[in-house]
């Protein structure tokens, strides 16, 4: 079970789904738990073991299609949860925890992950390419109905859904998409990105979650508010206005820099190609910086001709990643050697001058 | 510091004697009389003869006890205040947790304690959720139902921590069943309840 191989694609990397090329995923995700036991964090082993062993006979009772890989994630290492982590299928606190907790995840598709004890005893979530979050939506509300019917959630008349902490009572729910900004960022509007963000009540956040940097150009937009409006109020506030607005004003300023400042534009997608196809050693956030110019650059027309295709360039996302490039070489290795193997994997992804 | 202020030296057994019947001396007063800084050693027995506690040499009930004692007096003060300023209850009846706890951790430690930290909660809810206060989405199609079962687990619960701390395991067994059947929730009933409500009836 540990060594279950996860495919090279990650869903929300495929690079397809409409607006694509601004937004790379949609997710949708909910907090519930179980009646009778408390939260995780204030639960006793027992219990913990307990409610692990009813979201196992529960969640894999369901017949899902397609199936879910059970994950005990006491039994993999942690280079192997660092994988799950960078992969999205569960949280950096999740990988850390204490005592026993899992995920399953929809195989072979990855959309669909539950994370098991982590700060809430179920943490559903739903994963899609591009902006589709009526589909993650429907798919997650479906799962949870028939968990629904096999399990008592806690849950109370006033104040809804009842979880550990207080900024995801009521439904749970946490919407968001993953966007690429990097033209509003050349513009030098991220500050008004991020004031419209909060006064819609948004947040914003990195690439991985919850206290990560907007590394290169990746931003996450989520809700922070989940009492006092339904789940389909906050949906379409996402889908008819917040989703299609932060595309529009990407995509205006990336025609504002084909048109004005193309030199500019070809100049840094061109530069940071030539250091992923040249570097001998590469960091992580570096080699993130430089795709960003180069999805940038794939998506707006300046790389035609190069033979890179944005699924590849969303691939490198990850593989970049500490935990897949160890994966990818099938070894463990220190810092040092990582960079010297991103660098070698990055030139050998990416092009001629390997 | 006046001069007539004694002041008091634990000793840690060096073995001189206490000045008043020559057993090994605890404690040291030492006072000050006329300008002039007199010791006197003093045992146990000695100390408590001349009013002097001995902290260190006290049993460790007692120590426990009047750190409870203490407590129990800070809680009445508490309660105190509480009448005159509503408060949220000290501590969850379900799982324990404190209020300040949460304030420190952010987490809540168990469904109820939505319920016993309602009217401090309230108003930290409606800052962090846009005044929302009240929920509005989607509703357990079984709410009513599992309301009701869930009051009954933690009661079953309850039952089964007496009985196993009473050594009553016979009935232990039967109340975990319960449990158990009550938690696998309504599905189970329609594929594999044979196997179940056999060993119930039996």
């Amino acid at each position: 079970m540990s060594k279950q191989r996860f495919h090279d694609h990650a869903e929300w990397l495929r690079g397809d789904g409409p607006g694509h090329d601004v937004v790379l995923s949609s997710r949708v995700r909910l907090a519930r738990n179980f009646a009778g036991f408390n939260f995780p964090g204030r639960a006793s082993q027992d219990d913990q073991a307990r409610v692990m062993e009813l979201a196992k006979e529960h969640i894999t009772g369901l017949g899902l299609d397609p199936g879910v890989v059970w994950v005990d994630l006491e039994a993999l290492d942690a280079e192997e949860r660092t994988v799950l982590v960078e992969r999205h299928l569960i949280s950096k606190q999740h990988a850390k925890g204490k005592g026993a907790r899992g995920v399953a995840v929809s195989n072979p598709d990855e959309r669909l992950s539950i994370m098991i004890n982590e700060e809430d005893h179920l943490r559903i979530q739903v994963i899609r390419s591009g902006v589709a979050l009526a589909e993650a939506f429907d798919q997650i509300d479906s799962v949870d109905d028939r968990l629904e019917s096999r399990i008592d959630y806690a849950f109370s008349p006033r104040f809804g859904y009842l979880t550990a902490c207080p900024t995801n009572v009521g439904t749970g729910i946490r919407v968001s998409v993953m966007l690429h900004l990097p033209a509003l960022k050349h513009m030098g509007e991220m500050d008004k990105v991020r004031k419209a963000a909060k006064a819609m009540g948004l947040a914003v956040r990195g690439f991985y979650g919850e206290g990560s940097d907007a590394v290169g150009d990746f931003y996450q937009l989520s809700n922070q508010t989940t009492l006092g409006r339904s789940e389909r109020d906050l949906m379409v506030g996402f889908e008819r206005d917040i989703v299609p607005k932060v595309v529009e004003y990407e995509r205006m300023a990336r025609k504002n820099l084909l048109e004005r400042r193309r030199a500019f534009l070809e100049d840094r997608v061109w530069r940071a190609l030539g250091i992923l196809r040249n570097a001998r050693l590469m960091k992580a956030d570096e080699a993130m910086e430089h795709l960003s110019q180069v999805r940038l650059g794939v998506v707006s027309g300046v790389l035609d001709g190069s033979g890179l295709t944005l699924p590849e360039v969303q691939q490198l996302l990850l593989f970049v990643q500490p935990a897949h490039l160890q994966k990818a070489r099938h070894r463990q290795m220190d810092q040092a050697e990582r960079r010297l193997e991103r660098a070698r994997l990055l030139r050998e992804a990416m092009g001629p001058s390997a | 510091m006046p001069d007539h202020d004694p002041a008091f030296e634990h000793e840690q057994g060096d073995g001189k004697g206490c000045s008043r019947c020559g057993q090994p001396a605890v404690v040291t007063e030492v006072t000050v009389q006329h300008g002039k800084k007199v010791e006197r050693r003093l045992c146990a027995e000695c100390a408590r003869e001349v009013g002097i506690s001995v902290q260190s040499n006290q049993p460790l009930e007692q120590i426990m006890t009047s750190i409870l004692m203490s407590q129990q007096e800070k809680q009445a003060e508490r309660r105190e205040e509480r009448k005159q300023k509503p408060e949220p209850a000290a501590r969850c009846g379900s799982c324990g947790l404190s209020f300040t706890e949460f304030r420190n951790k952010g987490l809540l430690g168990c469904a109820d304690c939505y319920r016993h930290f309602e009217p401090a909660l309230a108003p930290l809810l409606q800052r962090s959720h846009e005044g929302g206060s009240e929920h509005a989405g989607k509703v357990p199609s079984r709410a009513g139902e599992a309301l009701d079962r869930q009051q009954r687990l933690v009661s079953l619960r309850k039952e089964l921590a007496d009985a196993v701390e009473t050594e009553q395991y016979e009935e232990a067994a039967k109340l975990r069943d319960e449990i158990r059947t009550i938690e696998r929730g309504p599905a189970a009933c329609e594929g594999d309840v044979s196997q179940e409500s056999d060993t119930d009836k039996a």
